[in-house]
Parts: C-alpha cells; sequence; structure tokens
C-alpha cells in the first residue's frame, strides 16, 4: 500500500513538473509611495526609520515586479512589519491597485490588532490568493501596480512589500526558413539516378520553454501538378526528408530517408531551449510514371508540440 | 478502498494538467519543382557496315545485316522516332539511290506501341521506325538490307549517311 502511494506520489509529481511548477518573484519592496502617513519612505525599507498613520490612508508602488509575458498569475502576497503604540490600539488594512490607483481590490484584508511593543511581520494574501480578481503581467509593472494601507487607529509601518506567486506560460516558437522550397528544373540525370536531392533544404529552429518534439506532414496526398498532361498523381511519399544536422539540445532526430505522408511523422524532440536548430534534406523521387512534363506544388507542416 | 480513491484522483489531476498545458505551434511550408520535355538518343554504333559483297549476295538481290544496330530512348513524355537519308543517293561509283537501304526496328520493350516491323526503304523524307510512351531505356534493334544487282551496282565502295531524330510532341 505504501509502495503504491510512493508510486503515485512520483507520478503526481512528475506530471506537474512537465507543465511548469508556480514561481515567485520574491519579496519586492517598494521605491514610490504617496500618502498621509508621517515618514511614508520609512515603510520602503525594513529596519531603520518606519512610517505612522493614524486613521490615515497610504499607498506604495514601484515594487519593480517583473513577471515573463505570458505568465498567468497565481497569488500575490503582500508583508507589512507593523506594530502599535502601547497606549492606543491599532490595525492596518490593505487593498491592491492595478490600474494606478484608479481601482481598488474589494476584498478586505487586515492585520488585526497589532502588537504593542514588537515589530511583527503580516503576510496578508497567499501564494494561490489573487485577492478577488484576475491579474495580468502588465498590471503588475509600468508604475500600475500600487499597495494601499489604511491605519485603522494608531499604526507603525517598518516595512511593506510584494511577492507575486505566478506560473510561467509555455511559449513556444518555430521558424521554418525557407518557406518556400524550390527543388528546381529536372534533368534527365534526375531520372537516372532516381531522385533529386537538396540538402540542408531548411533550417529549422525551436524555442520551448518545456520539452518538445516536432513532427511533419503533408497537407495532400499528392503533389499539385500543372501542365499539358494527364495529371500523373505524384505521391506525396515522393518528397523524402531526414534531418540531416542538429544543434545541441536536439534529440532523437530521424536521419534516415522517409517519405512524407499525411500522417504526422516524427522528426526530432528536444530539451527546453532558445534557438535549437536542426537541418533537413529534401529528396525527390523521380521516375517516369509520375514525373511529366509540368509543374509540380505540396505543401507541408511543421508541427511543434510541447506535451 | 481508500488507496484506490486516492490513485483515481490522481490520475485525474495529472489528465486535466496535461491537457491545459498542452501547447501547439505550425510552420508551412511548400516544395516545388518543375519538369521540362526531356529526351534522349543513344545509338550502339554509328556505322552499319556490310562489309565486302560476295556473288551470293549479288544473287541473292542484296545483303541483310540483323541487329546491327541497338537504339536506346530516354523520354518523360510519349515520344516518335524517324529515320531520313541525309542525301537521295550513296556516294559511291554511280548514284546509287537511298532506297537501295532498308531498315527494320524489332523490340519485346512494352512502352513501345508501334515500330517498322517490315523493311522500308530509306529516303530523304522521315519514316517512322517506332513510337511508344515515356519511359527510360527503351531499346529498339534494327536490321538493315542492302539491295545489289549485277545490271546497276559497279565494284567500288559505297557509303550512306542517314539520320535518326526523336521527338516527344
Amino acid at each position: 500500500m505504501k509502495a503504491l502511494n510512493r508510486r503515485v506520489l512520483l507520478l503526481t509529481l512528475f506530471l506537474l513538473g512537465a507543465t511548469g511548477l508556480a514561481q515567485d518573484t520574491g519579496w519586492l519592496s517598494p521605491s514610490a509611495d504617496e500618502g498621509q502617513f508621517v515618514d511614508g519612505p520609512g515603510a520602503h525599507a525594513p529596519d531603520g526609520p518606519f512610517a505612522v498613520g493614524l486613521d490615515q490612508v497610504h499607498r506604495y508602488g514601484g515594487f519593480g515586479i517583473v513577471v515573463p509575458v505570458g505568465s498567468e498569475i497565481v497569488g500575490i502576497e503582500v508583508l507589512v512589519r507593523a506594530r502599535r503604540s502601547p497606549t492606543r490600539s491599532g490595525a492596518l488594512a490593505v487593498e491592491l491597485s492595478g490600474d494606478g490607483g484608479m481601482t481598488w481590490t474589494t476584498a478586505g484584508y487586515t492585520t488585526g490588532r497589532l502588537h504593542p511593543v514588537h515589530w511583527r511581520d503580516h503576510v496578508l494574501g497567499g501564494s494561490t490568493d489573487v485577492w478577488g480578481r484576475t491579474w495580468t503581467p502588465g498590471e503588475l509593472g509600468g508604475g500600475l501596480f500600487w499597495v494601499r494601507v489604511r491605519a485603522q487607529g494608531y499604526a507603525e509601518l517598518d516595512w511593506v512589500a510584494v511577492r507575486v506567486h505566478y506560473r510561467e506560460g509555455i511559449i513556444q516558437a518555430l521558424v521554418v526558413t525557407p518557406q518556400l522550397v524550390d527543388l528546381g528544373e529536372l534533368a534527365l540525370a534526375h531520372y537516372d539516378a532516381g531522385y533529386r536531392e537538396v540538402s540542408p533544404a531548411q533550417r529549422i529552429t525551436v524555442s520551448s520553454a518545456t520539452a518538445w518534439s516536432l513532427h511533419v506532414a503533408a497537407d495532400a496526398a499528392t503533389w499539385a501538378y500543372t501542365g499539358s498532361q494527364p495529371p500523373p498523381g505524384k505521391p506525396c511519399s515522393h518528397l523524402e526528408w531526414r534531418v540531416s544536422a542538429v544543434g545541441p539540445g536536439v534529440a532523437g532526430p530521424q536521419t534516415s530517408y522517409v517519405g512524407l505522408s499525411t500522417g504526422q511523422q516524427r522528426v526530432a524532440g528536444g530539451t527546453a531551449g532558445t534557438g535549437l536548430w536542426l537541418e533537413v534534406a529534401l529528396r525527390l523521387r523521380v521516375d517516369y510514371d509520375t514525373t511529366v512534363p509540368g509543374t509540380y506544388e505540396l505543401r507541408f507542416t511543421y508541427t511543434l508540440t510541447a506535451p | 478502498m481508500q488507496v484506490r480513491t486516492l490513485v483515481v484522483g490522481i490520475l485525474a489531476l495529472g489528465l486535466l494538467v496535461g491537457v491545459a498545458g498542452l501547447a501547439q505551434v505550425t510552420a508551412g511550408s511548400t516544395a516545388q519543382f518543375t519538369v521540362p520535355t526531356l529526351i534522349r538518343l543513344s545509338l550502339s554504333t554509328s556505322t552499319i557496315n556490310f562489309g565486302a559483297l560476295t556473288e551470293g549476295d549479288y544473287d541473292a538481290g542484296g545483303k541483310t545485316v540483323l541487329s546491327a544496330q541497338g537504339i536506346q530512348i530516354w523520354s518523360n513524355k510519349s515520344w516518335a522516332l524517324s529515320v531520313a537519308a541525309d542525301a537521295s543517293t550513296w556516294t559511291g561509283p554511280w548514284a546509287k539511290p537511298s532506297t537501295d537501304l532498308l531498315f527494320q526496328a524489332g523490340t519485346a520493350d512494352g512502352r513501345v506501341s508501334s515500330y517498322a516491323d517490315t523493311f522500308t526503304a530509306l529516303t530523304t523524307g522521315a519514316k517512322k521506325v517506332a513510337e511508344g510512351t515515356r519511359g527510360g531505356n527503351i531499346q529498339l534493334s534494327m536490321d538493315f538490307q542492302v539491295l545489289v544487282s549485277w545490271e546497276n551496282d559497279p565494284a567500288g565502295d559505297y557509303s550512306l549517311a542517314f539520320t535518326y531524330t526523336l521527338t516527344a510532341p
């Protein structure tokens, strides 16, 4: 029973790892503030000076939050290091804005009654708490993100900091050059040889945030023919391909020639990375039965997947 | 029972995460090429040598040389092969007409749809040798016959040039 549970746990961890665990920015301090607190900048950094509020409102910004484009924001935490006076009651309420202070979150987050003597860290929100709304990476940077602190009674604020949790999006890029492969004009020598080869014919560049797999398939079962002869129905399999060269990070390339088909054929796979490259050679089967005078065209598509 | 529930729950989670994380990018390509009309004609020999004729050849009215010449054809289109004498007469002791040279073709190649299977006299006008469908290394065998007579053909050296023409209309 325990062994089974362990295997199930490992399987779960593997699946989560393959799709990207949430990451965070670490605690980020503000660099700007405005409002009613006395010595507002005193909360820009821990220790040292502190800000003081008495039933007042102050807001902090300039956290320098950087989240990769395409990421999903999954949680926001706000840390306030605060205390009150032994003789006065006090608490702090926190709200967030992603539009420069035009609107604020409605969900209320408060520290509760502050310690009368010692600084205490109060973490509001959480790694899976988005404060009642959705956020985009753009709303967290560029001076749009602010934290509003409302002193309920008397409060001393030593530090306010923000930590954003996000899950990076799967960013993929696939570049194929050239897109048009001109195999040129055939000669009798190509009939004699049985093929016309172009190597390399295409260079493929892959960028992927995760492990990836590249496939290729013909868009049609036969070449499109233009000419004076009856269409010979040259099959797509007469365009053969293979991977002729690869760069680092590319694994399992198909290095021997295979005829193209309308079904997906695996070209190569690889690890996460950018600018990963491979080169593809193309070989055209030439015979008298299916290669009559005229022009021929075949479209095919590369598909990059990151399962 | 508890373990079974855990397994089902976690596998379901894995499936959902996998589907949500699936990403795909495509890039289209096009291959193209052009095929002109391509033909090639090859002869095994360019000279048909009848050798020195004998009295028997004169008595027989001529001499025949079988399989005197092999012809190979390559064409990526239907083709036609013809032959014509370069001149209306032989060079030699007298103006022996080109029609005294006759040819016939033979083949077992299925890509040859028709051919001159009886002896045909050469003229300066094109005479059909064979025609056929596209293919490579299509083979024909040529037989030649020269006509001679005691009355017309004195001793001497005779020659006649002729030319094959392969077309793929």
